[in-house]
């Protein structure tokens, strides 16, 4: 019983929010995106102040890091309030969530002759952070590779030396 | 140390390996899976085995015709699943694959490396990790083909099919060559074609060598021919699927590059690529390809290993496909050993190249628990460490652990509410673009729930395009009339003359908007939900067609 409890637990799922704004003459009053997970629907607030570990301050790239139970496929609604005017929907989709692992949604804002418009963007934090990068298992894995080389290499020339 | 505690130990350690490798499986087999691209049409086929009507047909997907199963991928899982007691689940067999397949598949290797090319244990280890553990077993288990990590035939097949070409081959190496080869081409199309490789390879050694075993492959033939005729008999009588007929030279081109290997996948993997390349990335270990790369130093003056390493490097330089590329596609690709293949008729069948890195993993690691033997000889600790080594990294390299994910693999318990002889449509949306996993996905996972819950269902679930089924049909005109305000009565008496008992709907899969609108719909057309949960990591409502 202990175990599948244990695993339960372990299925709450992080979701990292990521959204990149252009350069925009308005000032932005917020940032924001609807989660809905097993039908509860909750409005998640984006900054970009730095508080969410790996996020550069200023850099108009809005993030927020969202927990909650397991869910195979989450919705997303994206709005962006600028001011003087009216927030703005951008974006509305389904995601699919085959993993409890932490998953990423970013999104990427463009100024548009009509407008703003969003589109869903494979995305990472800029820098290494202090997270794991995207690049980390290759780079571990070449790491290591050169040690088992000069580890059998060295091996071979004794070997011959014999 | 005997023969018998160096194979308890060795069961025993790969056993280990094995919970470490699916991590975390071992704790919760029957309601968890690790999920990948195939494992939900896998835990189907595991419980349609258990229902077949007779002659290779089920009735209970794909209403109102049904749906034949001689192109299921593995014959194989499908004749022993269908002589098993019947109340497994059928997810939990899965998980049974995951977990002991690599067990049996390592030791298979392990014992061929002893047998055939004089490894020592602890050495001998080496080949069983990398064929049991690495390259395309990674890539079976992130890809979900839980019944490919079940395969002993190819070291079979080797060891037998050597020996066949030994002076002292019998024609009882042959038959057993051949069998192994028939038991190959059962679990899998591509484990078929890896020991078709093997068979070719070791064959045209033997005839280098001017030996002429004409028992022995009579034998061989004896077993595989009929077992090969009657393979492709059921493949050319099954079902076509649709479109299939139709791709072209450069479709088909596309479609093998996709699921071929790359010069980095041998030997890391990358989240982003492995996630968007349906996980390619088939990392062969560090070990085996070190100890390799020195065996032509370390082995000179031994005889007899050149021919499984060059076996090893046939398999993958096949895992390449149609060209060599470096890491992805962003620098030039150069044509490559299955370009030629494209062009003719078998090219739109062989879409994974990448699986012929079972028969590289074979001899590479073969080879490797050689080389390190040797290296043993003369500086006992510092080689001993390279087993162990090799047993450490496996799950860090291949990234197994990362690359995969404990999901939720029991079905909405709003299905077991429904009343026997329930016909029910599974009702999601459809996705257009190229981003159609969303929607296999979902279909697949009908599939597979029905393979729990029992009741017959719309959607086809084998040899399927995701738009001539009646569940993608009775669903696109549902949410065409949903979306127009059709009036109610006229949904309900389109699902009743399918012969559609149930709408099961999954409004997750929905923007807000459609949601509201589908959900309205249906209401008005077949009234309250009947039954509704949200297990299995997504809301499931159930409507009753009046």
């Amino acid at each position: 019983m202990l175990l599948p409890l244990l695993l339960s637990a372990a299925l709450a799922q992080p979701v990292l929010l990521q959204v990149e704004l252009p350069a925009l003459s308005v000032p932005v009053e917020g940032v924001s995106v609807r989660l809905r997970r097993l039908g509860d629907s909750e409005l998640v607030r984006l900054v970009d102040d730095g508080s969410v570990s790996g996020d550069l301050p200023g850099d108009r790239v809005y993030t927020a890091l969202h927990e909650g139970p397991y869910a195979r496929l989450l919705t997303a609604e994206l709005t962006v309030d600028l001011a003087d005017r009216d927030p703005e929907l951008l974006y509305a989709g389904t995601e699919t969530l085959e993993t409890d692992a932490l998953v990423r949604l970013g999104w990427d804002v463009r100024l548009a002759p009509e407008g703003l418009v969003a589109a869903r963007t494979a995305a990472v934090l800029p820098g290494a952070g202090a997270g794991p990068s995207a690049s980390d298992p290759q780079s571990l894995s070449f790491g290591w590779g050169l040690v088992v080389m000069v580890w059998v290499g060295a091996l071979a020339v004794l070997h011959l030396r014999r | 140390m005997n023969n018998r505690i160096q194979i308890a130990l060795t069961v025993a350690l790969f056993s280990a390996l094995s919970a470490a490798w699916s991590w975390p499986l071992v704790c919760d087999p029957l309601d968890h899976l690790v999920s990948g691209v195939d494992t939900w049409g896998t835990v189907w086929t595991a419980g349609v085995a258990q229902q077949l009507d007779g002659g290779l047909h089920t009735s209970t997907t794909d209403w109102p015709d049904g749906q034949g199963l001689r192109r299921a991928d593995s014959m194989l899982m499908l004749l022993v699943l269908s002589l098993g007691p019947g109340w497994i689940p059928p997810r939990l067999l899965v998980s049974l694959m995951v977990l002991l397949g690599p067990v049996l598949s390592a030791l298979a290797a392990e014992r061929f490396a002893v047998e055939v090319l004089g490894a020592r244990w602890p050495h001998s280890l080496i080949a069983g990790v990398a064929y049991g553990f690495a390259g395309a077993a990674a890539g079976a288990l992130v890809g979900g083909q839980a019944y490919v990590l079940v395969n002993p035939w190819l070291p079979l097949l080797a060891w037998s099919w050597w020996r066949a070409g030994q002076p002292e081959g019998t024609p009882g190496h042959g038959v057993v060559a051949g069998l192994s080869w028939a038991l190959a081409m059962a679990t899998s199309a591509y484990v078929g074609l890896c020991a078709t490789v093997v068979v070719l390879v070791l064959g045209a050694d033997t005839l280098r060598r001017g030996a002429r075993p004409v028992r022995p492959w009579a034998g061989a033939a004896a077993v595989a021919i009929p077992a090969g005729l009657v393979q492709v008999w059921l493949f050319g009588s099954g079902q076509m699927r649709s479109g299939e007929a139709e791709q072209t030279v450069a479709v088909v081109r596309e479609v093998m590059a996709g699921g071929s290997a790359t010069l980095t996948g041998w030997l890391a993997w990358t989240p982003g690529i492995g996630a968007a390349c349906h996980a390619w990335f088939i990392p062969l270990g560090w070990v085996t390809v070190a100890l390799v790369a020195f065996a032509p130093v370390v082995l000179s003056a031994r005889r007899g290993w050149r021919v499984w390493a060059v076996l090893g490097l046939v398999g993958v330089a096949l895992s390449l496909g149609p060209f060599i590329r470096v890491h992805s596609d962003f620098l030039p690709r150069l044509p490559w050993l299955l370009e030629p293949v494209v062009h003719t008729p078998m090219g739109r069948w062989v879409r994974f190249p990448a699986r012929f890195a079972w028969v590289g993993t074979l001899g590479l690691g073969a080879v490797a628990a050689v080389v390190a033997s040797e290296l043993a000889t003369r500086r006992p600790r510092l080689s001993g460490l390279l087993w162990v080594a090799a047993l450490l990294e496996v799950s860090q390299v291949t990234g197994s652990v990362a690359r995969t994910a404990p999901v939720p693999s029991r079905a909405p318990a709003v299905y077991a509410s429904l009343p026997q002889g329930s016909v029910v449509l599974d009702l999601f949306p459809t996705v257009m673009g190229m981003p159609f996993d969303h929607e296999l996905l979902m279909a697949d996972l009908s599939c597979a729930w029905q393979a729990e819950h029992g009741h017959t269902i719309a959607t086809r679930c084998l040899d399927t395009a995701l738009n001539d089924d009646t569940r993608s049909q009775a669903s696109d005109w549902l949410h065409d009339k949903a979306l127009q305000g059709a009036r109610p009565d006229a949904l309900s008496a389109h699902l009743a003359e399918l012969g559609i008992t149930t709408v099961v709907w999954f409004p997750d899969a929905y923007v807000p908007h459609d949601a509201a609108v589908v959900g309205a719909a249906l209401e008005a057309a077949l009234g309250a939900p009947v039954a509704e949960s949200d297990n299995a990591g997504l809301r499931a409502f159930a409507f009753s067609v009046r």
